[in-house]
């Protein structure tokens, strides 16, 4: 059985993969749910968000800087990109923006791929300490980052929930020729939300860039993720994207730490991390064909 | 004909027309029926594997085994089978969970990205990112006492030829069938059809098993021909290139996605290996382009469909 201090580990494990998820899941939610833009190339900007860091750091700029730059520089292509091609996509309808996005996303990463190298890099941790958290103690850093992630979370809720803007958005999620007559400006809200979704995907990859292997095919690993969360979630529910983020980023963390160890030594079954996620994925196929509208919304 | 061209040249016509027959695949399944299957490569990815088994006798360590008839065929059957098992069990969770075309395809996605991901983590059985190598060729016969293995180049571009051939054949025979007739109403509006009573559901399961098969047949071909399987067949690029090629083609008219993948194998294989990154952008911007300015396809922009000249007969006389 498992001890105390696994259980809280287990728990912060899952804690971190559920704020990591939901913040690249809420990203591409608030681009899905607004603008019917299903974003291909939403990892690519998660990964490009990695890259600035990465980058801030090898040219001695550090990772504190990084990480305030990344969401900015990234929501500044993310506009470009929305103003240069997306913008022409609204009217042809959802799947020709699944495709030209999906171009996009090829194209962003064999960019990368061609500037910088296909190899995968590790970051320095930039708090190399554990912190003594009663019961255990765990990486500073993990712990900075989870409550980074928190913080941007409950502000982009609070955003959607409390502010002009986000009546607005609200307002165009639900019917955005009602929200033009009514004197928004639909077009402007579609590149503001643009910006937006890009720059938390930049942040979500920035915020893990210390914890994993930066590489310009990591978008990939997050966009199925993401995908999952988002249609759990329901189309613009954003409280449903949170607690999406935590049935699929929860799950697997826990089915990774639970399934045996000696899995992927060699025998029929794959290492427990990849194994979990293809049961997540049977999961989350099985919870579509029960709830095609999303976890949290009525059956009509 | 092997005087005027080398081996390689005939070697890359079979490997456009496999790709040919792959794109054709997809075309069945999205261009006619409307199913947006987005990893359609794991049929294709699956099939080869399945062929590379076979052909390889399941010991993929070790010296490779002679090429056999029996070991070709069990390829084909299992690349048959095992595509067309797994179209079976995703369609019915997605049509009959009547999950949104495009969750649908998303779902089909992650489940190639996830096959890639199982594929190099269980390298006792598949051969890790290294994959199946040594892939013997295929033999054709009765038995192994009168086969006919297919050594040269020339001699598998015409078993590859005529299988593409009867496969191009079968789609469009198929296509203009009352069954096919059926798969393009769906397409163009599945709730009216289903109040014709048209069981939609049954149809498209149908027509998605043909076309993971038909996808599992031309993965099994390309098998021997590449020498070895690896898992970038199950990549996020090989799932793109698919439908750059439908879309170069134009969707729903069978022949362009075969010719467009033709087309930009040629391509590709033009431009060569130092611009192989180079290749993906363009694959990207292709893409992207099309999208915006060519809804219909290249070559499907050039050619009328009977399906838009019956709609301009419809204009003309209402």
């Amino acid at each position: 059985l498992v001890g105390v201090n696994e259980l809280f580990l287990m728990f912060m494990n899952a804690l971190g993969t559920f704020v990591f998820f939901t913040l690249i899941a809420l990203g591409l939610m608030v681009i899905f749910g607004m603008m019917k833009i299903i974003n291909m190339a939403h990892g690519e900007f998660f990964m490009l968000g990695a890259f600035v860091a990465w980058a801030c750091v090898n040219f001695g700029l550090g990772f504190w800087i990084g990480l305030i730059l990344a969401p900015i520089i990234v929501s500044i292509i993310g506009m470009s990109i929305e103003k240069l091609i997306i913008r022409k996509l609204y009217k042809i309808g959802e799947l020709s923006t699944l495709l030209a996005t999906w171009g996009l996303s090829l194209a962003i990463t064999q960019i990368v791929t061609l500037m910088f190298g296909g190899q995968p890099r590790f970051m320095p941790n930039p708090l190399p300490f554990r912190l003594d958290l009663v019961f255990f103690t765990y990486p500073a850093y993990h712990v900075f980052a989870i409550l980074v992630g928190i913080a941007i979370i409950v502000s982009t809720v609070l955003l959607f929930f409390k502010t002009k803007f986000g009546v607005m958005a609200r307002a165009t999620i639900q019917n955005a020729e009602m929200a033009s007559a009514l004197g928004i400006n639909t077009s402007r809200m579609y590149l503001l939300t643009f910006g937006l979704g890009t720059g938390l995907a930049a942040a979500a990859g920035a915020l893990m860039s210390p914890m994993i292997a930066v590489k310009p095919a990591m978008g990939i690993d997050f966009l199925a993720r993401s995908f999952f969360i988002v249609i759990l979630g329901g189309l613009g529910n954003i409280p449903g994207t949170v607690a999406a983020g935590a049935v699929v980023g929860g799950s697997e963390s826990m089915l990774t730490s639970l399934l045996p160890l000696e899995f992927g030594q060699g025998g029929i079954f794959s290492s427990p991390a990849v194994l979990a996620q293809t049961l997540v994925l049977i999961m989350v196929a099985l919870l579509m064909l029960i709830r095609p509208e999303g976890l949290f919304v009525k059956r009509r | 004909m092997a005087g005027l061209i080398g081996r390689y040249e005939i070697d890359l016509l079979s490997l456009a027309l496999i790709f040919g027959m792959f794109a054709l695949s997809l075309d069945l399944a999205w261009g006619i029926t409307g199913i947006l299957s987005l990893g359609h490569s794991a049929y294709f990815g699956l099939g080869a594997y399945m062929m590379g088994f076979a052909l390889r006798e399941f010991m993929i360590y070790g010296p490779p085994p002679e090429p056999s008839v029996m070991n070709t065929y069990l390829g084909l059957a299992l690349a048959i089978i095992v595509p067309g098992a797994l179209a079976l069990a995703i369609g019915f969770i997605g049509f009959y969970g009547r999950v949104r075309s495009i969750y649908f395809g998303l779902i089909v996605l992650a489940l190639t990205l996830i096959l890639e991901k199982e594929i190099i983590d269980l390298y006792f059985i598949t051969g890790g990112t290294n994959g199946i190598n040594n892939i013997p060729k295929m033999a054709i016969g009765i038995g192994d006492w009168a086969s006919l293995v297919l050594r040269s180049p020339v001699q598998f571009y015409y078993a590859v030829l005529l299988i593409v051939f009867i496969t191009y054949l079968f789609t469009r025979k198929l296509v203009n069938s009352p069954f096919g007739r059926v798969l393009i109403a769906i397409r163009e509006n599945e709730e009216r059809v289903e109040t014709f009573g048209y069981n939609t559901l049954k149809y498209k399961l149908i027509a998605y098993v043909i076309s993971a098969q038909i996808a599992g047949i031309a993965g099994a071909l390309f098998a021997p021909l590449n020498v070895i399987v690896t898992p970038t067949l199950f990549n996020l690029v090989s799932a793109a290139q698919v439908f750059v090629w439908v879309i170069v083609g134009g969707q729903g008219t069978l022949i362009g996605p075969l010719m467009g993948a033709v087309v930009l194998k040629f391509i590709e294989a033009w431009l060569g290996d130092l611009f192989k990154q180079e290749y993906i952008i363009i694959l990207g911007a292709l893409l992207i382009l099309i999208i915006l300015f060519l809804p219909r396809g290249l070559i499907g922009s050039l050619i009328t469909t009977q399906y838009q000249q019956t709609r301009r007969l419809i204009k003309r006389k209402g």
